[in-house]
């Protein structure tokens, strides 16, 4: 177990090398860097002599190898550089960033399990039913319907038409308010987002569920359950569910740098202040260390994904770490 | 649904995404379908046909004033398209009008008939779609033959590639690489659509290379004197077409979801073409609450992308043997 650990982990380090080093080349070839160095707007075009200053304070005239490596360096080290539009370091940009793009998953994650889980298991109990068609049917039409769309609509009916629930941001409430009058307003705001990132996914979830669960109905010790006389409800879920919940948990590892992706147009919307929304803003300002640095974080969580996946179902089932270990 | 039903509604839904796109001359243009002009009939709408066109066109009909001779209501219009606007027709004295009997989707911030934009999103989203899964398939399939076939390093170095791809969120991917091109156009668009969506192909091809390529014909075939590519492309590709194409139609409808997310984004389709994505960014913009500019488009997204998504499932599930059989 513990060799295929590190021989997964070793896995990782080359394609994290070549993802910091297409991003780096990609943002080379982004025009308009050094107009955004220079930080102006309206002053009309520099002089070829201040490019060159700015290229060489920057130290963009150095060779593309050198830079790449010296950039690589500093980040092994946790030195991710400056933000060229206000100086910041961007590690603690990205954190800042992170905790609300953090907040939005789970919140999306745990509102799609607790509607497809319990939805997926009964649905497998009634397999074939009229309930269960009208319901898998209804799942894959709002699947089918955009999550932008969807926030943009969402948004004009309860929050510009009904006023119920707040526009954009993450709280309106001053800093001096009671902290669980701030928490609610949170959560008012969590809401809407959370939704939208979440239901594309119930679809899938379902069925996943479904399937799992299906399969681990078929086996012999659920019939020998039932001849000891267990009651059906408590069959699926204490048997046979925590059979099919490990490939669910493995999935939770794969899905988390989809919904990271797909947030990018949901922050923007709602004005969240997360990952999603900073990688836009930094790439229309062409701020390229922070596009770098969310890069590398965002490959980084992909691969952790895919490497806590794997972990989970070696964990589940030895066979799969006896398998590779040969 | 079973899946013959989800497939039927599925190439259903398709076809008329695709008459609407095809049509989409007809169905609204400023110019009206018939009009009789100084005497002989002629069809202005036909003008945009390459070749035939500009024959049936009216005298003149190029410095022709449609909406003004339709205003004056003479000038010989026979019959008007269903939607009498042009997708790029401006109107500054009916702006953000809520859909009416003269506008029924309603109008945009420069009093464009929303109608008309998104009936000419149509042959734009299927186009970048279209392309962007085809663009995807041939350098999904041929990475993955590349991969299968081409021997043990060849293999090492495009898995690796594919993985890295992989690992970045496609919305994240093309985003950079429409920011990187040297100018925007929907080209780079398509491109960029295409880069980040051929690992999937390329992933499940390479396995099935690499199984097949051990099976019992493949062999027969090796010793009848086939050779690497006759095998790849006559053999091998088409035992493993089927997974393909339900790739492919899943592909079109979250191409067609990625190019409307991009063009509400400001990073899609260059300005003036219709796309349903910039349409919904226009609602965006605005302080007055515009419904019909959310609505209508979404609508549109969502009839595409589930006719691609049933006809994917529908392919997927009457294929698969295994499902069959549970019933």
């Amino acid at each position: 177990m513990g060799g295929y650990l590190l021989r997964r982990l070793l896995s990782v380090l080359p394609t994290l090398l070549g993802i910091t080093l297409v991003t780096f080349l990609l943002l080379e070839a982004l025009p308009g860097r050094e107009m955004a160095l220079l930080g102006g707007e309206d002053r009309g075009l520099p002089s070829s002599g201040a490019l060159e200053e700015i290229r060489r304070a920057y130290h963009l005239d150095e060779p593309i190898g050198r830079r790449y490596l010296g950039w690589a360096f500093r980040v092994a080290r946790w030195d991710l550089g400056e933000s060229v539009l206000d100086g910041r370091p961007v590690g603690p940009i990205l954190f800042r960033a992170a905790l609300p793009t953090l907040a939005l998953n789970l919140a999306a994650l745990l509102m799609a399990f607790a509607v497809s889980v319990p939805l997926g298991v009964s649905w497998a109990r009634r397999r074939g039913t009229r309930g269960e068609r009208t319901g898998s049917t209804a799942l894959l039409l709002l699947y089918a319907f955009p999550n932008f769309a969807a926030a943009l609509l969402l948004q004009q009916v309860f929050a510009v038409r009904l006023g119920l629930l707040p526009l954009q941001g993450t709280g309106g409430l001053l800093p001096g308010a009671p902290p669980l009058a701030r928490a609610g307003d949170f959560l008012l705001h969590l809401l809407l987002p959370a939704l939208c990132l979440g239901y594309g996914s119930l679809a899938y979830l379902t069925r996943f569920t479904r399937a799992n669960l299906l399969e681990a109905i078929g086996r012999e010790y659920l019939l020998a359950a039932r001849a000891r006389g267990v009651g059906e409800a408590v069959l699926a879920w204490k048997h046979a569910f925590r059979n099919a919940a490990i490939p669910l948990l493995t999935l939770v590892g794969l899905l988390v740098p989809a919904l990271l992706g797909g947030s990018v147009l949901i922050e923007t919307i709602f004005s969240w202040p997360g990952l999603g929304r900073l990688y836009f803003y930094s790439l229309s300002n062409r701020d390229y260390p922070v596009v770098l640095g969310l890069t590398t974080l965002t490959a980084l969580l992909t691969l952790g994904g895919s490497l806590l996946a794997d972990f989970l179902y070696a964990l589940a089932d030895p066979r799969v770490a006896a398998q590779e270990g040969r | 649904m079973t899946p013959r039903q989800s497939l039927s509604r599925g190439l259903f839904l398709s076809c008329l995404a695709l008459l609407v796109a095809l049509l989409a001359p007809l169905l609204a243009a400023e110019a009206p379908l018939a009009a009789r002009r100084e005497g002989s009939l002629c069809f202005p709408a036909l003008r945009s046909i390459p070749l035939l066109g500009r024959g049936l066109d009216c005298p003149a009909g190029a410095t022709l004033d449609w909406p003004r001779i339709r205003k004056s209501g003479r000038g010989g219009i026979l019959l008007d398209p269903p939607v009498p606007f042009g997708p790029g027709t401006s109107d500054l004295d009916s702006v953000f009008m809520p859909p009416s009997r003269s506008h029924w989707m309603g109008t945009d911030s420069l009093g464009r008939d929303v109608a008309a934009r998104l009936i000419h999103g149509f042959p734009v989203a299927l186009m970048v779609g279209g392309l962007a899964t085809l663009l995807a398939l041939l350098l999904g399939i041929s990475m993955g033959a590349a991969a299968g076939a081409g021997g043990k390093w060849l293999d090492l170095a495009l898995s690796r590639l594919i993985d890295l791809v992989a690992c970045f969120p496609t919305l994240v991917l093309a985003l950079a690489l429409v920011a990187a091109a040297p100018r925007p156009g929907l080209w780079v668009l398509v491109l960029s659509i295409a880069a980040t969506r051929w690992t999937g192909v390329a992933r499940f091809f390479r396995g099935e290379v690499l199984r097949q390529r051990g099976m019992a014909y493949c062999e027969a075939a090796r010793a009848a004197g086939a050779g690497r590519p006759y095998l790849l492309a006559r053999h091998i590709l088409p035992n493993a077409l089927s997974p393909i194409l339900v790739t492919a139609a899943f592909s079109v409808s979250s191409a067609v979801l990625l190019e409307a997310g991009m063009s509400f984004l400001g990073l899609g389709v260059p300005p003036p073409a219709p796309s349903w994505g910039s349409i919904l960014a226009e609602a965006q913009r605005q302080v007055v609450p515009a419904w019909w500019l959310i609505l209508f488009p979404s609508l549109a997204l969502f009839a595409t992308v589930l006719g691609c998504t049933l006809v994917a499932e529908g392919y997927r599930d009457s294929t698969d043997p295994r499902i069959t059989r549970v019933g």
